[in-house]
């Protein structure tokens, strides 16, 4: 999307009582939010995450590493809101009952937690992106 | 005109709906259970999701998961084919809250005719033949005593919420319906969620005659004339036929003005289908409305050429019905053969597995409309509907040799199909003379296969 089209909507939020709005043009969605931040997110027009896909079906990674899947269908955040920090990084280490990621739906906000403690190996979804039931989101190796 | 629609369901319809879809030029979305990863209908649509285990109500009964992949890929409209959340008011009410059109009629004229004794008032009260029986639902057992004895036995007690010739019991004596009346209730609560059940006069012999009709927004109505499903299994349809060997030209008029006419009075939307009776005397009386396209609409369709799903999504879009009654042409004759997994052998026994080669049959007249494939793992949550094979001719004679034809070159491996089955009924000496009626199968074809002068045996 161009810089001057994102201009535009700019503008159009700030002119009127609209607090967010979000316009999908050509693969690419644009949400722009009252407080003036402006997210650009690519838009995979074909349902299933396709970046997980490929790392999962060579499973080129350890037996013991366990995958978190989604168990709904929605959209996938990495964090909490827009302008906050995301819930885990590769590498991190995670409890059990943490929050690792968000499901959207309807409007409605689902918090996906970690089954038990281990360390997130790879994050199989790119922010913003649709997944369906069961898609992987997640690979961790399980704590000793 | 819509951008894209969700098919919320499976199988052969889901793949019937694409099929429109695409030559419509909209946009599709597959929903799909897990054990329905490798299915057709998700192959051929332009995106698939996944959204639930095998269960149908983890799955394609999932209101909350159909809707957010409605939301997620952005669709403007959803058709639910039949069966599964096709007559669901709710699901429809839910759609109309998120702004997504659902194809079909709306939530209330859905509750409306769901609840089948109240339709039946609705007829009766619009001075329009419905069979001897309760007026609504059964008050109590000496309520539905009375009512029987008046109208006099056999009698069938019907769910009021069911339809689709699920929830009924014939019974013969008081004894029975005291018995009945109870299991019935208890049948109907559990499966649909309601204790009613209402009474009618039970006719024997009677042809099963239903009457496809069109309705846009703006009270145009129309019908595209009939089809008879006499030959059943256990109030289950496996061979439908038109036109109806047993209507003249001027009853076909007089019951499809009486179908349009209860479309009218419900102030009907988009399609739908006028069920009757019709007694071996030649009386007609209404038995239910189903609010849905059915499985058998491609005899329709055969016959007069228009194509039904396209023209629900355009009736659900807003247009209007560009269809005048004077020029429905019904040309030719058409029959309809639902290929189940089962084993006639055995009881019609139902059973999933790997179909190790599907080669359907060609040729002139011949369609099948079908979800599966050589390679596909039939599996064993849904029902058992293989393929619909459906067969025009110029007359029932020549539909009937073509069957045979088709039927013939149908190879299905690794299943047990109705196949079989269907070839002894085109065998059968009443079939071939169009006699044909509700108890055709139970009576005997399944121990008798050549059916004789006439006489059905009774088993």
């Amino acid at each position: 999307m161009e810089l001057e089209r994102i201009k535009e909507l700019i503008k159009l939020v700030e002119e009127s009582e609209i607090n967010e709005i979000t316009i999908e043009e050509n693969g690419t969605r644009v949400t722009i939010r009252k407080g003036l931040h402006v997210e650009q997110v690519k838009v995979d027009s074909r349902a299933v995450g396709a970046e997980g896909v490929t790392e999962l079906e060579d499973k080129n990674y350890p037996d013991n590493w366990k995958c978190i899947v989604a168990p709904m269908v929605g959209t996938f955040f990495r964090a909490p809101g827009p302008d906050t920090s995301v819930f885990v990084e590769e590498g991190d280490m995670v409890e059990e009952g943490q929050t690792v990621c968000i499901l959207e739906a309807m409007k409605l906000m689902n918090e996906i937690i970690a089954e038990e403690n281990g360390v997130v190996k790879r994050i199989l979804v790119d922010n913003g992106c649709s997944v369906e039931y069961g898609q992987e989101l997640f690979l961790y190796e399980p704590a000793k | 005109m819509f951008e894209k629609i969700l098919v919320a369901n499976r199988g052969e319809i889901a793949v019937r709906v694409i099929r429109a879809c695409k030559e419509l030029g909209i946009g599709t979305v597959a929903v799909h259970s897990e054990a329905d990863k490798n299915s057709l209908h998700s192959k051929l649509a332009d995106e698939a999701f996944c959204i639930g285990p095998a269960q149908p109500e983890h799955s394609y009964l999932n209101v909350p998961q159909i809707i957010s992949v409605a939301e997620v890929a952005g669709v403007d409209a959803i058709h639910p084919g039949y069966g599964f959340l096709a007559e669901n008011p709710q699901f429809v009410e839910i759609c109309e809250s998120c702004n997504i059109t659902f194809i079909g009629p709306p939530a209330s004229v859905i509750s409306q005719l769901g609840d089948k004794a109240a339709a039946r008032q609705l007829v009766m009260n619009a001075g329009l033949p419905v069979l001897p029986g309760t007026e609504n639902a059964v008050k109590n057992e000496q309520d539905a005593l009375s009512v029987a004895k008046k109208v006099s036995y056999p009698v069938i007690v019907k769910a009021s919420l069911g339809g689709g010739g699920r929830g009924m019991r014939v019974v013969r004596n008081s004894k029975e319906l005291r018995q009945s009346l109870k299991t019935a209730s208890n049948e109907a609560r559990v499966s649909f969620g309601d204790t009613n059940v209402y009474l009618e006069k039970y006719v024997e012999n009677a042809r099963h005659v239903e009457f496809q009709i069109l309705a846009d927004k703006y009270k145009n109505v129309v019908h595209l004339g009939e089809r008879d499903c006499s030959i059943q299994r256990r109030h289950q349809k496996l061979i439908e036929e038109t036109p109806c060997s047993a209507l003249s030209k001027r009853k076909r008029k007089e019951m499809g003005d009486v179908a349009v006419a209860i479309a009218r009075a419900v102030d009907y939307e988009n399609a739908g289908t006028v069920e009757f009776l019709l007694d071996q005397k030649g009386n007609y009386y209404f038995l239910e409305i189903n609010t849905r396209i059915q499985v058998e609409h491609p005899v329709t369709e055969m016959v007069t050429g228009i194509d039904l799903i396209k023209e629900q999504i355009r009736l659900a879009a807003g247009e209007s019905l560009d269809l005048k009654q004077g020029s429905v042409d019904m040309n030719g004759h058409a029959i309809e053969f639902r290929i189940n997994a089962e084993d006639p052998k055995r009881n019609f026994l139902p059973q999933g597995g790997l179909v190790e080669l599907f080669n359907p049959p060609g040729g002139p007249g011949v369609r099948v409309d079908s979800h599966i494939y050589s390679g596909y793992e039939v599996p064993s949550y849904y029902d058992s509907l293989l393929a619909k094979l459906i067969v025009w001719g110029r007359t029932r004679e020549e539909a009937i040799m073509r069957s045979k034809r088709a039927l013939g070159e149908f190879i299905i491996v690794g299943l047990a199909t109705t196949i079989p089955f269907h070839l002894d009924i085109l065998d059968n000496a009443d079939f071939k003379r169009g006699h044909v009626f509700t108890e055709f199968v139970s009576q005997g074809i399944l121990n008798n296969g050549a059916g004789g002068n006439g006489e059905q045996a009774r088993t």
